[in-house]
């Protein structure tokens, strides 16, 4: 069955009448966001699927303490979905992504590769797979989440250069094993 | 600017899967045990509440019955090593050897609420914490269970962190296996809670900062020789590994076989008796005397190619022959299995 296509700012009730954001508006609006994410940082569907739906529980167990004075929904979710992610070893901790980051500093920039527009969505989740857990959560947070990337970095933990910077190394990483294949 | 593969990106779409927000929506309302984040195999979701509450009530009702009708065992149960508040039940639940457990007395208390480790316990498989709540003895899950589930981090003294596993106790603190120097040396383990979540309706989620600091040993894990692979109903079944963690025993097996072929990329099926899960990978153990061992999570996942993986995990009453069927269909295949 399709979702209907609305993103967060669609749902105009949300922190600006008061109304409350019930559980089932917020795993509507998201659901199909979170299981795109949770299918890029997942090894296989049927572990997407089991991501997917513990975040969206953990999100709805969490709903009655959102406080929307201490930030936004937007962002306040994705740490969800992230810790989610943690928590089921598809993300590196925060500790790993800042040592990781510091060893990206000292490599070399990325050279571009173009890439022709031949290949199939299974071919580029399977490079998207084949990504280390660091690039491939960026991907997912910013291809899938459909975040900017200042909320990449707050979901990581991480700055808004460290997230376009990793981003942009992750996306050469990908043209790479396009390539290749 | 984006270019072809940042378009590709954001075009690629992934139908979602029916009842998934239902069955969120079904968990999050009615659940009294909260699922772990760790690796719960496809469809364990979906039947663990049952399977808990189940063997919840079997292990109470075993219990008592075996304390009935055998004194022997009766006193056994009653004698059976404590572990702090912790009773056997609960430990074999968890498929934990009241032998192997390390004895812990360590506590911290923020934001009113104590937490005290009791117990604990390492090897090559896993690494398991025993803890309890403002003194509350740490019992089987039940609904009356308001808390806790702990989040938050386990390091050792070189600085690595564990993950956290799936545990069908949510008061047992599952890890990681040790790793590293650790490993060899024995851990000295510092645990930091940074949130008490509720189990239950009445508890709002309890943010502090709680420390605890224990030191363990890693026992050796058991590794089963693995049996040879066995056909039924036109499916091959291939046991990949047999691994023992105290009484708990994980299996990990393929399946291939034209059934299989025909059910791949089918859509998600009801679990009931005609489903694939069911008739062809159900799996359960028995002893000799024919005795049912407790299979808390099981599923498998069933790829684009290749055979389907899957998992099972069973907590065994004791060393003997076991027998391993899958599927509920007739003539399903069977593995005997030597526990020592």
């Amino acid at each position: 069955m399709e979702e209907p296509a609305i993103s967060i700012a669609d749902v105009p009730a949300i922190g600006i009448h008061g109304e409350p954001l019930t559980a089932e508006m917020l795993c509507r609006v998201n659901a199909k966001r979170v299981f795109k994410f949770a299918q890029l940082i997942s090894s296989n569907s049927g572990d997407a699927e089991d991501l997917a739906q513990n975040a969206l529980e953990r999100a709805i167990r969490g709903l009655k303490t959102y406080d929307a004075t201490k930030g936004d929904l937007e962002g306040w979710l994705w740490r969800i979905v992230v810790n989610v992610g943690r928590d089921a070893g598809r993300i590196a901790h925060r500790e790993r992504l800042v040592f990781e980051r510091l060893a990206e500093r000292w490599q070399v920039e990325q050279r571009v590769v173009d890439i022709a527009d031949g290949f199939t969505s299974d071919e580029l989740l399977e490079a998207v797979r084949a990504l280390s857990q660091r690039h491939r959560a960026v991907i997912a947070l910013r291809y899938a989440a459909d975040l900017d990337y200042r909320h990449v970095g707050l979901a990581l933990g991480i700055s808004e250069a460290a997230a376009l910077m990793t981003t942009r190394r992750a996306l050469s990483n990908l043209r790479a094993r396009l390539g290749k294949e | 600017m984006t270019d072809v593969l940042e378009r590709a990106l954001y075009r690629m779409e992934f139908e979602l899967p029916v009842g998934l927000v239902e069955r969120a929506l079904n968990v999050a309302e009615h659940a009294s045990v909260r699922r772990d984040a760790g690796r719960v195999i496809r469809f364990t979701g979906r039947i663990t509440l049952l399977r808990v509450a189940a063997l919840v009530v079997g292990v109470l009702l075993a219990n008592v019955g075996a304390a009935y009708f055998a004194p022997k065992y009766g006193q056994a149960l009653a004698d059976s090593p404590i572990v702090g508040g912790v009773a056997g039940p609960v430990l074999r639940y968890s498929g934990l050897d009241a032998n192997q457990i390390t004895r812990l007395d360590a506590s911290a208390t923020s934001s009113g609420h104590t937490i005290k480790l009791v117990g604990g316990y390492a090897d090559t498989e896993r690494t398991v914490l025993l803890m309890e709540f403002d003194g509350q003895a740490h019992g089987l899950p039940n609904k009356q269970t308001e808390c806790c589930y702990a989040e938050g981090s386990l390091t050792d003294q070189f600085g690595r962190e564990y993950h956290r596993l799936y545990s069908p106790d949510a008061l047992t603190a599952t890890f990681e296996p040790l790793a590293g120097p650790a490993r060899e040396l024995g851990a000295r383990l510092t645990l930091h809670i940074s949130s008490l979540n509720p189990l239950g309706r009445n508890f709002q989620t309890v943010r502090g900062d709680w420390t605890l600091r224990l030191t363990l040993l890693q026992h050796a894990g058991v590794v089963l020789p693995v049996p040879g692979p066995a056909t039924a109903n036109g499916i091959t079944y291939t046991l990949k590994s047999l691994r023992l963690s105290g009484t708990q025993l994980k299996i990990q097996f393929e399946m291939s076989g034209p059934p299989v072929d025909q059910q791949r990329g089918l859509p998600a099926q009801p679990m009931d008796n005609r489903s694939f899960a069911m008739r062809y990978v159900k799996p359960s153990l028995e002893d000799a005397q024919g005795k049912s061992a407790s299979v808390p999570e099981w599923g498998f996942t069933s790829p684009k190619r290749g055979p389907f993986s899957g998992g099972m995990t069973a907590v065994v009453p004791g060393s003997g022959r076991y027998t391993l069927t899958f599927g509920t269909a007739s003539e399903g295949p069977t593995f005997q299995i030597d526990v020592p």
